[in-house]
C-alpha cells in the first residue's frame, strides 16, 4: 500500500520540519550546577538553563530576588542569582530545586530571565 | 491496620495473576468454567482493592501517623477534603487509585465478555499492583509521629480534588480502549465490534483527560500566581498527549465505525494512547528529563521502564504480525470527503502529539548523542503546535461543510457566507489596530469556524441529542481556540511599586493601593494588599492580593493568593510580591485579553462531553 506510506512519510517530514525550525530558535543548554561550574571557560553571554537548589532567597528592597543556587548536598556548587522580574510561581521555595535560564556574566553572577521552580506534585524531605 | 492493608494490596495482586491466567486458558480452552472463575476473580480483585484503598483511606481520617503516607501528605490540621486528596498526593497512593478504578472499569466491563480485553486489563492491574507494593503505602515509621507533615499549601486548592482523579481515570479508560485493541489483535476480529464495545470507555476518558488538564490549567491560574496557566512542563505534556491521541481516535474511530475504513489507523491510535499514558507515568517519576515537575526517581522507575519496554514492543510486534490481515472496506477517494477530513484531523492531531512527545524527550535525545542536554522552552511548543492547531479548526470547518464520500459540492453557499463573514471581522480587527499575522490568520479561521459550524446546526433540525455533543464540542474548542489566542498574544505584564495612597495605571485601569493588613490564625499568616480598581474614573472593585505563610516540612512557604477581575474582555491579574516596613509594596500585574473565554468554552466543552452520553433512542 504505497498510498498509506505515502501519508505516513508526509506527516513524518511535516513533524521533522516543524520540529526542525522550531528547534533552531528555541534550543538552550541545560546543565546540572556542578556540571555548569566544572566548564572551562564557563559559557558567559549565552542563554542557559541551570539546574539546582533554591536557598537564601532575598528581595532588595521591592526590587529583583536574590538567592543562590546549589547543587543537593548544598557544599560544593554555588551560584548566586538575580532575577529581575519579580513574579515567580509559588512552587518556588527555598530547599526545592529549580531550573534557571538566562545568562552567566563574567562578574560570577547568573542574570536569570525565567525561573522554572519543581512543581508541586509534592515535595520530599531534603536530607 | 497498617499489615491489614498491605495484606489486602497483596491479595489484590494474587487474584489479577488468577484472573489474568483463568481469562486466557479459558480463552484458548474455550472452558466456560474457566471463565465463570476469571469473572470471580475480577470481582473478588475489584473488592480487594476497594478494601485496600479504604484501608488507606481510614487511616489518613483516623490520623494514624505510624504510616508514613499518612504522616507524609496530611497532619490532624489539615481539611477533611484535603485528608481525602491525600489518597492520591503521594506516589504510591496515585497509582493505587488508578489501580482501584481500572478495577472498577474491569468489573464493568465483565459483560462485554471478552477474554482476551479482561486478560489485558489484568496483565496491567498486575503491573499497577506491583507498583503499589514495591512502594508501599502502608509502610510504617520506625518511630510514629505525634502529628504528620501536613499537605502542601500550594495542594490545598478545590482543583486538586478533582484534576488528578480525573487523570488518574482518564488512564483507566484509555486502558480499558488499548485493551479492546489488543483484544480484537489477538482474536483477529476487524469488524466494528471492537470500536462498539470501547466507545463509551473511550469518549469518557478522552473527556476525563480533558477536565483534567483543564483543571490543572485552571488551578496552575489562579494558584501559582505567574499570571499563566500551561508551560509546556514534562508533566503537563504526559496529561496532553494521551488526549490529542485519543482524540485523534475519536475522529478515526468514527470512520471506521460509519465507513469501515482507518480500521488499521483505529487500533494504532488506541496502542499509542496507552504507551503514552504508561510513558507519562514514567517520565514522571523518573529523573531522566530532569523535569521540573517530577515525583522524584523513585523505587517504581526500573519497573516503569521495564513495563514500557514490554508494552511498546509487546504491542508493535503484535501489530505489526496482524496489520496485513486489517481489512479496509475500501480507500479514501478524496481528501475533501468527511472521511479525508477525517483522516487529515488524525494526521494533525496525531503530528502535534508527536511534536509535544519531541519536545518533552528532547533533553534526553541530546544528551544520548551530544552528551550535553539542550532543552526547549514554550517558545518550541508554541512555534510548532499552533501552526497544526490552527489547521485543524479548519479542518472543523470544512468538516461541518462536506459529507462522507463525496467531495465538497452544493455547500459553496454556506462556505461563502463564512469565509465573507470572517474577512469582514478579520478587517474589523485590523481597523482596532491588531497587526500581528498570526493573530490575524488565527482569527480569521477561528471566525470562519464558528460561524460554518453554527450554519451547519440551524441546517439540521431534527438532529438527535447525542450528535448535538460534537457540535458543542466543537464551538467549545473555538471558543476556547479564542481564549488562548488573546492571552497568549497579548498578555501584559508590569510591576508597580507603591506606598500607601499611592496610584498607578496598568492598562485601562488606574490602581490605588491603600493600606496593609495583617491577618492569621494558627495554621497560617496571611498579608494582604488592599487595592481599589477605577477605570476611567469609576470605581469598579477592590482586589486584596495575599502572600500567605505556612509551616510545611519545617520551612516557611510563601503562597500567593491572587486576586483577579475577570470579565469577558480581559483579567486584570494582581499578585502581592513583596513590602516592607513602610508598607509600601511591589505588586505584578498581569491583563490577560479574552482568557475568561478560555474557561468558558472549557465548561461549554464538559457539558458538550456529557450530552455524547445521552442515551439512544430505542
Amino acid at each position: 500500500m504505497p498510498k498509506k506510506f505515502f501519508a505516513i512519510g508526509l506527516l513524518v517530514v511535516a513533524v521533522g520540519l516543524l520540529s526542525y525550525f522550531g528547534l533552531q530558535q528555541a534550543t538552550t543548554y541545560y546543565y546540572e550546577i556542578s556540571d555548569f561550574l566544572n566548564l572551562d571557560p564557563p559559557p558567559y553571554d549565552e542563554t542557559v538553563r541551570i539546574n539546582g537548589i533554591v536557598a537564601d532567597i532575598k528581595r532588595d528592597e521591592l526590587g529583583p530576588i536574590n538567592f543562590k543556587l546549589l547543587d543537593a548536598t548544598g557544599k560544593e556548587a554555588e551560584i548566586q542569582v538575580i532575577y529581575q522580574q519579580g513574579q515567580v510561581p509559588d512552587t518556588f521555595q527555598e530547599g526545592t530545586s529549580a531550573v534557571v535560564e538566562g545568562v552567566y556574566t563574567r562578574e560570577g553572577i547568573f542574570e536569570a530571565h525565567s525561573i522554572l521552580p519543581k512543581c508541586a506534585s509534592h515535595y520530599e524531605a531534603k536530607e | 491496620m497498617a499489615e491489614a492493608g498491605y495484606v489486602f494490596l497483596v491479595l489484590t495482586l494474587i487474584a489479577g495473576i488468577v484472573a489474568a491466567i483463568f481469562f486466557i486458558l479459558g480463552k484458548i480452552r474455550n472452558s466456560p468454567i474457566l471463565l465463570r472463575n476469571a469473572n470471580i476473580a475480577t470481582i473478588a480483585l475489584f473488592s480487594l482493592a476497594t478494601a485496600s484503598i479504604l484501608v488507606l483511606l481510614f487511616a489518613i481520617l483516623g490520623h494514624h501517623f505510624e504510616i508514613e503516607y499518612v504522616a507524609s501528605y496530611t497532619s490532624r490540621s489539615t481539611p477533611t477534603p484535603y485528608l481525602i486528596s491525600a489518597l492520591w498526593a503521594g506516589d504510591s497512593g496515585s497509582i493505587l487509585l488508578w489501580a482501584w478504578v481500572l478495577g472498577l472499569f474491569a468489573f464493568l466491563c465483565l459483560k462485554k465478555k471478552d477474554p482476551y480485553a479482561m486478560t489485558t486489563i489484568m496483565v496491567v492491574e498486575i503491573f499497577l499492583f506491583m507498583l503499589v507494593i514495591v512502594t508501599n503505602p502502608f509502610a510504617r515509621l520506625s518511630v510514629p509521629l505525634e502529628d504528620g507533615m501536613g499537605i502542601n499549601p500550594l495542594l490545598e486548592h478545590p482543583a486538586m480534588l478533582i484534576h488528578p482523579p480525573a487523570i488518574l481515570a482518564g488512564y483507566a479508560g484509555v486502558t480499558v480502549v488499548f485493551a479492546f485493541a489488543i483484544s480484537a489483535l489477538l482474536e483477529k476480529r476487524f469488524d466494528r465490534s471492537w470500536l462498539d464495545k470501547s466507545h463509551a470507555w473511550a469518549v469518557l476518558s478522552w473527556l476525563l483527560l480533558g477536565a483534567g488538564n483543564l483543571l490543572g490549567a485552571w488551578w496552575a491560574y489562579v494558584e501559582l500566581g505567574w499570571g499563566g496557566y500551561w508551560a509546556w512542563d514534562p508533566v503537563e505534556n504526559a496529561g496532553l498527549m494521551p488526549w490529542l491521541v485519543m482524540t485523534a481516535f475519536l475522529h478515526s474511530a468514527i470512520t471506521s465505525r460509519k465507513e469501515g475504513l482507518l480500521n488499521s489507523w483505529s487500533i494504532g491510535l488506541a496502542i499509542t494512547s496507552f504507551i503514552l499514558v504508561i510513558f507519562g507515568t514514567f517520565i514522571t517519576r523518573t529523573d531522566i528529563l530532569s523535569s521540573v515537575h517530577t515525583f522524584g526517581q523513585t523505587a517504581m522507575s526500573n519497573y516503569l521502564s521495564a513495563f514500557l519496554i514490554i508494552s511498546v514492543v509487546g504491542s508493535l510486534v503484535l501489530y505489526l504480525l496482524r496489520h496485513k490481515d486489517i481489512k479496509e472496506a475500501g480507500t479514501i477517494k478524496t481528501l475533501l470527503s468527511k472521511e479525508g477530513m477525517l483522516l487529515l484531523t488524525n494526521f494533525f492531531f496525531l503530528g502535534s502529539a508527536l511534536l509535544v512527545f519531541i519536545g518533552t524527550i528532547f533533553p534526553a535525545i541530546t544528551e544520548l548523542i551530544t552528551g550535553t542536554k539542550a532543552t526547549t522552552g514554550a517558545e518550541f511548543f508554541n512555534s510548532t503546535s499552533v501552526p497544526l492547531f490552527v489547521a485543524i479548526i479548519l479542518l472543523l470547518a470544512l468538516c461541518s461543510l462536506v459529507s462522507w464520500q463525496k467531495a465538497l459540492s452544493g455547500r459553496s453557499k454556506e462556505l461563502g457566507i463564512a469565509a465573507g463573514s470572517a474577512a469582514i471581522i478579520t478587517i474589523i480587527l485590523v481597523a482596532t489596530g491588531i497587526g500581528e499575522w498570526y493573530v490575524l490568520t488565527a482569527s480569521f479561521v477561528a471566525a470562519f469556524a464558528l460561524i460554518a459550524i453554527l450554519l451547519d446546526t440551524f441546517r439540521r433540525t431534527n438532529m438527535a441529542k447525542r450528535n448535538w455533543g460534537a457540535y458543542v464540542i466543537h464551538l467549545a474548542i473555538i471558543i476556547m481556540a479564542i481564549g488562548i489566542i488573546g492571552s497568549s498574544a497579548y498578555d501584559h505584564y508590569t510591576e508597580i511599586t507603591l506606598a500607601p495612597g499611592e496610584s498607578a495605571n496598568v492598562g485601562n485601569y488606574t490602581l490605588t493601593y491603600n493600606q496593609l493588613e495583617l491577618q492569621g490564625d494558627e495554621r497560617r499568616m496571611i498579608i494582604e494588599a488592599d487595592v481599589s480598581v477605577l477605570s476611567n474614573n469609576h470605581y469598579i472593585t477592590t482586589l486584596k492580593p495575599q502572600r500567605a505563610v505556612q509551616s510545611y516540612w519545617g520551612d516557611w512557604v510563601w503562597t500567593s493568593e491572587v486576586a483577579i477581575r475577570s470579565t469577558p474582555v480581559e483579567d486584570l491579574y494582581l499578585a502581592l510580591l513583596d513590602w516592607d516596613e513602610n508598607e509600601n509594596v511591589l505588586i505584578g500585574a498581569t491583563i490577560n485579553p479574552l482568557i475568561m473565554w478560555l474557561w468558558i468554552g472549557g465548561s461549554i466543552f464538559l457539558a458538550g462531553g456529557l450530552l455524547l452520553f445521552w442515551p439512544r433512542k430505542g
